[in-house]
């Protein structure tokens, strides 16, 4: 990132200089005015415009000469320069260093935020210890190669995405998914780039290189976020275009075709002009829309920051606007909602046989194979096993197994798919019972809905694949609202197509096999995706961890984010439309006009800055 | 082909925009883009403009803000 070791850029201290200078003559102005030396008083007013708004005047210059000449700087320096051909010394001072006020305030909260964010960038270490040549060398963390082995020790950050091959640890993972929990780490864990390693000593191997790890997608992401633009940005760059030209359209009638007007019907011009010419001065003060401008991109692009903080990536700020006005929240639910592996859930025995004997012989039966129905078997069970003399394993239909004493053991799918996935078990072709098992619902998925809820979307869906029975199940625990069973791939994606035309949706799935559901939703969102590209690529929005509570709260801050950019249009366009009102009715002299505009932009932009805390 | 280049100070969304105006009446310019709270200058042209489009580039951005310059984005 930038090379900002100074507290104040260059143009920043410019300003902090007119400031001072400008801030030092006024205030000698105004002990002379005080001491009844109004001249002298007067020149140091004047002085202590020029001081300040030299800047200005250099820029109003340049402008004029690229024949740019509705630039605010001009604007503001016709400005000062009248409230001086008035005889308006001390507002001419004023203009000019509280417009630099706002100014400096602006820049240094723009800079803040943008540290802010690109912090996120510096969440892996620059220098990686590698082993080159039979011992550990540390190079920067960009030359590790794949396949090379390094290592980490405790306390440090993960250079780069890698998997462990000795040693055992735990690992904070929040700077990338947001997870405060430490995670425990053994022998063949996936370590991401940015976590911290924290309590042991561990050697790894090195599975993408710095460049492509997680820390750097993450970084890409965010930077990229800022491509895709809301309505509400868009309509305020094109204001931005048309609001200068249009202050000072409107500051010259009321200066030159107001007065004329009067004269027709038998005023003096002169006269007219210096009432009227002193009125429009007070609309040129207002004549600068940064304060407008940049609060609401800064909204959003603060908003955006503090979710990736959250592990939440948000792939452009049009999609805040999506999540904030989002009627229906889908979900996909193997692998979103419920954790994605089989647990045992009940059995039935014969008459002759008991709990553990049946889950016994099962587990001992089904201990080599991989299949999720014998991993859920397996973790069940956890007494002793007996060794098999010969385990096949049948493709398609279960395993068989022959131990010595008892004979031959078979744990089988039923033939006709039955609602609940089960087993069955035989021992020497008999049948002692029935094993079923079911998807378990993630800890934190209830109150996740409960909170989706509470945030106003209007339904909430589950899509799946499954059996109606199991679908209904997940529904009714949940309490969501719709459950659409038994659908293949294309089905979901007619479905979200047919909610799509009814309002917003937000898809959320783990980004498997539902690639076109995540792009067909007005906003895709990929959960626990930090391992898996094609998600990340088809999603608008990443989940980094697994927990569905994750949306609520992208939600939650979508919402705020969105209300906090409409505020600041709304208080912005309401203090410039007074200003001009009042300036045109007399009431607003270039003080107050001054002081509402730099005070306007002070609050719009804290306003914005208040979305990056926690 | 496109560029990234990073802009070092520009704190203001309108000056960004004029700054985004100029760069893209360029000649040889395809579309230019700048991001003002990632100073991000994106360049779209020809790979042989490059060198004369970045120095008429650097001049319009020093005309917008005196003390902004154009870096590598890496």
């Amino acid at each position: 990132m930038a090379k900002k070791k100074k507290k104040f850029n260059k143009t920043q201290r410019k300003r902090l200089a007119s400031i001072l200078s400008g801030g030092a003559l006024f205030i000698l102005g105004l002990i002379f005015s005080i001491l009844k030396l109004e001249i002298i008083g007067a020149v140091f007013f004047v002085a202590a415009g020029a001081a300040a708004g030299a800047m200005c005047v250099m820029r109003a210059i340049n402008g004029i000469r690229s024949k740019n000449f509705f630039d605010e700087n001009t604007l503001m320096t016709i400005a000062a320069i009248g409230a001086v051909a008035i005889g308006e010394y001390p507002e001419c001072a004023a203009v000019m260093i509280l417009y630099q006020v706002g100014e400096l305030f602006q820049s240094l909260a723009v800079g803040k935020s943008r540290k802010a964010i690109s912090e996120l960038g510096k969440l892996c270490p620059d220098t990686a210890e590698v082993m080159r040549d039979g011992s550990f060398v540390e190079v920067t963390a960009t030359d590790v190669l794949c396949d090379e082995i390094i290592r980490i020790k405790p306390g440090e950050r993960i250079p780069v995405d890698c998997i462990i091959t000795n040693g055992t640890t735990t690992v904070d993972t929040s700077p990338v998914t947001g997870e405060s929990l430490p995670v425990d780490a053994v022998e063949g864990t996936a370590l991401y780039s940015g976590c911290m390693n924290l309590t042991g000593l561990i050697t790894a191997k090195v599975v993408r290189p710095a460049s492509e790890s997680a820390a750097a997608r993450i970084l890409k992401l965010t930077e990229q976020a800022s491509d895709r633009k809301t309505a509400s940005e868009a309509f305020i760059t094109r204001f931005a275009k048309v609001y200068t030209p249009l202050v000072c359209i409107i500051a010259a009638a009321t200066a030159f075709l107001i007065p004329l007007v009067i004269t027709l019907f038998g005023g003096n011009f002169l006269e007219q002009f210096a009432i009227w010419g002193k009125k429009s001065l007070s609309m040129l003060v207002i004549s600068c829309p940064c304060a407008l401008v940049i609060s609401v991109p800064l909204g959003y692009f603060c908003g955006l920051g503090r979710a990736s903080t959250s592990g939440i990536l948000i792939k452009g700020s049009a999609f805040i606007d999506t999540l904030a006005k989002a009627d229906y929240a889908v979900f996909d639910k193997t692998g979103t909602l419920t954790k994605g592996n089989l647990a045992v859930c009940g059995y039935k025995t014969a008459d002759n046989i008991t709990e553990s004997q049946l889950m016994q012989y099962a587990a001992s039966a089904e201990i080599v194979s991989s299949h999720p129905i014998a991993k859920a078997i397996c973790n069940y069970y956890t007494g002793e096993l007996i060794n098999a003399t010969v385990i096949n394993e049948i493709a398609g239909k279960g395993v068989e197994a022959k131990f010595e004493n008892i004979g031959v053991i078979t744990v089988f799918r039923p033939e006709e798919e039955k609602e609940t996935t089960a087993v069955e078990v035989t021992a020497n072709g008999e049948h002692i019972g029935t094993i079923y098992f079911r998807d378990e619902i993630k800890a934190d998925s209830k109150e996740a809905i409960q909170q989706i809820k509470a945030l106003g979307i209007k339904e909430t869906v589950i899509l799946t694949g499954d059996g109606t029975k199991e679908a209904e199940r997940v529904k009714n625990e949940l309490s969501v609202d719709k459950v659409y069973s038994r659908l293949l791939p294309e089905n979901k994606l007619s479905k979200i197509e047919e909610l799509c035309n009814n309002g917003t949706v937000i898809y959320v799935g783990d980004g498997i096999n539902d690639s076109p559901s995540l792009a067909r939703a007005d906003a895709g969102v990929a959960m626990g995706a930090l391992g898996t590209d094609a998600a990340i690529e088809a999603a608008d929005i990443v989940l980094m961890d697994g927990s569905p509570k994750r949306l609520a709260e992208a939600i939650k801050l979508s919402k705020k984010t969105y209300k906090t950019v409409k505020f600041n249009i709304i208080i912005s366009l309401a203090v410039k439309i007074s200003v001009l009102t009042l300036s045109l009715l007399g009431f607003a002299g270039m003080w107050g006009a001054v002081l509402a505009d730099v005070g306007m932009c002070i609050i719009c932009v804290s306003n914005s800055m208040r979305l990056l805390k926690k | 082909m496109t560029k990234v280049f990073r802009l070092t100070d520009i704190d203001c969304p309108v000056c960004a925009g004029k700054v985004q105006d100029l760069i893209s009446k360029i000649d040889g310019v395809k579309s230019a883009r700048v991001d003002f709270l990632v100073l991000k200058l994106t360049i779209e042209a020809e790979e042989k403009d490059f060198p004369a489009i970045m120095k008429q580039a650097e001049k319009a951005v020093k005309k917008i803000e005196p003390d902004c310059d154009i870096e590598d984005w890496d």
